[in-house]
């Protein structure tokens, strides 16, 4: 017996917060196990304190994603890049949420096969 | 006939010549590499031509054929390959800096199984960076230039198999391969002018070629008309240990012009209603000119899923896991389209859950296109909704007011459908405009006779570019 599934906006919400208090103290662990292996190509962005990323039309979930990311690459990117990114964010929470309008049975597996 | 002109010849006829020793392969060769030193870079069309080794490749198809062995329609007639696909020891960049000079140590199973059939790979061939894995906004965005369709070189060869639709089209080589994870395979050959055959998922192997995302990645042959499309598709298709998603299925082609009984078009709803006019007037003429071959049903509802979407997620999930350490070294930064630095970023956070979601509406996706062929053969479209982008704007600056229809193109590539794109006509600036045939799983050879029906009736994929022409 299968049921339907329904998006849950309010989970998404509480990862969202989450990312939102846990990304300051990203930067200092990801920084030095990942950094950028070639210079920036563009001029070093603001640091992760600054303004949160984006224009002003992204939405509040999109700037958060994006400092996320910052955090993570903290001088890859100037302020119109990160802009870029936000919008980007913007775009694929767009996509998500008509994705997850789709309703899907509990039933339904994903359309590859693992063969052990 | 001037040499320039018989790379403007069908591959059958081609073939008919060099085995019958009216032309030889090293004529045909010689041809191939003088055009695509002169003018591949005219069409920034062009990495890397192979003079030396196409030569002897020619030279030993003449031998052969000399002594008695003739392998089949390729033997000996030169191609070239979009730059994802592997081939010893030259360099395969992928159409991106950072891999400029990556070289490999074998051949892709698709490069091996035409090298098999005798043809004389010519060149590697331009593309949008990564195939445009990254989010290109713009023609400008691979290291090679914009490709530059040869009918105008003020606007793009499409992408993102922009060198073989450029390289077809102008008559640099007779067929070319390309490939296509949600579009690069038509486009291009609408946007050229050429005939564009997408496959089947599965029946061709994608072993040595680049992977963007591997659920939705094919290779197919692009050509000037569907008889040499099919006769390329059944070198190459079948089973490969190398690539476990093959089918298991070949491709037998015998051309058998006209279908014994009308094949049933549908023709989805809103596909004419937001494209250029001559794009409308093309398609309308197009499916008049099939006649009596086919009853063509109109406003045929299109399911409404999201197609979008999905295609998105799977190929911003699946292209972020396979290039994960050019992004995250920042190496990404260096690739030519400034979108193209900064738009994998983002699927680095893109939920598994909306990864799994949209492999998991696949299956839904597949049934409902199950149900629409239960009452049709095909599905008609025109293949783009607009004719070539202009080089010097981004693609949403364009065509402003133009949004085209139904999502047909991500449609088919997310439930793994084969496509025929021709072209059927001239629009704005004296560039082609395009009809694609959709048909089934493993319907090739219904699409394939379809449009060489259509080609029987028209003229357009004889055309040449004029100032491309000998």
């Amino acid at each position: 017996m299968s049921h339907e599934a329904v998006p849950r906006e309010h989970d998404r919400r509480a990862f969202l917060m989450l990312l939102a208090t846990a990304f300051t103290a990203v930067p200092a662990v990801v920084h030095a196990q990942a950094p950028p292996a070639t210079p920036p190509a563009s001029p070093p962005a603001t640091p992760a304190s600054a303004a949160p990323a984006g224009p002003e039309h992204s939405t509040n979930e999109a700037r958060l994603l994006t400092e996320v990311l910052r955090s993570r690459y903290p001088d890859r990117f100037d302020e119109k890049q990160w802009s870029s990114i936000a919008k980007d964010f913007d775009d694929d929470l767009a996509g998500s949420k008509r994705l997850r309008a789709m309703k899907l049975a509990n039933g339904d597996e994903p359309d590859f096969t693992f063969r052990p | 006939m001037a040499d320039a002109d018989l790379l403007y010849l069908p591959v059958r006829e081609l073939a008919q010549r060099v085995k019958s020793r009216h032309v030889s392969s090293v004529k045909l060769t010689q041809t191939c590499l003088d055009r695509l030193d002169a003018l591949g870079p005219k069409l920034n069309a062009v990495v890397t031509v192979m003079r030396e080794s196409a030569l002897a490749e020619a030279r030993a198809a003449d031998a052969e054929i000399a002594h008695g062995r003739h392998r089949g329609p390729l033997h000996g007639i030169p191609f070239g390959v979009k730059d994802l696909l592997a081939t010893k020891g030259v360099p395969t960049t992928w159409g991106a800096e950072p891999y400029r000079n990556q070289v490999f140590d074998r051949d892709a199973t698709v490069v091996r199984k035409l090298r098999e059939a005798g043809a004389v790979l010519c060149a590697k061939l331009a593309m949008v960076e990564l195939a445009g894995g990254m989010g290109y906004n713009h023609a400008d965005a691979s290291f090679t230039g914009p490709g530059l369709t040869p009918w105008n070189t003020s606007f793009w060869s499409g992408g993102s198999s922009s060198g073989p639709g450029a390289a077809v089209a102008a008559g640099l080589v007779p067929f070319a391969i390309g490939s296509e994870t949600s579009g690069s395979i038509v486009t291009p050959s609408a946007y050229s002018g050429v005939t564009g055959l997408r496959p089947t998922y599965g029946l061709v192997s994608r072993h040595g070629a680049m992977a963007l995302c591997w659920t939705l990645d094919k290779l197919g042959p692009m050509g000037r008309s569907a008889d040499d499309c099919a006769l390329v598709l059944a070198a190459i298709a079948g089973p490969d240990p190398d690539d476990p998603t093959t089918s298991g299925r070949s491709f037998a082609w015998t051309a058998a012009l006209k279908p014994t009984k009308p094949l049933r078009v549908a023709v989805p709803k809103g596909c004419t209603e937001k494209v250029q006019p001559a794009v409308r007037e093309n398609f309308d003429a197009a499916l008049a000119k099939l006649g009596d071959a086919v009853k063509v049903t109109r406003d045929v509802e299109w399911p409404d899923l999201p197609w979008g979407p999905a295609v998105g997620a799977i190929v911003t999930a699946e292209g972020a896991s396979a290039f994960l350490e050019l992004i995250d070294s920042g190496d990404v930064t260096k690739l030519r389209c400034p979108a193209c630095r900064t738009g994998a970023y983002s699927g680095l956070l893109l939920p598994a859950v909306d990864y799994v979601h949209a492999m998991r509406a696949r299956r839904p996706m597949r049934a409902a296109m199950r149900k629409l062929y239960q009452s049709y053969d095909v599905v008609a479209t025109p293949t783009r909704a607009t004719v070539a982008y202009p080089i010097d704007r981004e693609f949403s600056q364009a065509y402003p007011g133009i949004s085209g229809g139904p999502a047909v193109i991500a449609a088919g590539n997310l439930t793994g459908l084969p496509a025929l794109a021709m072209p059927n006509g001239f629009g704005e600036n004296g560039l082609p405009t395009s009809i694609a045939f959709m048909g089934p799983p493993f319907s090739e050879a219904a699409l394939c006779n379809l449009g060489a029906l259509y080609q029987s009736r028209t003229e357009f994929h004889t055309q040449k570019p004029p100032s491309f022409a000998a």
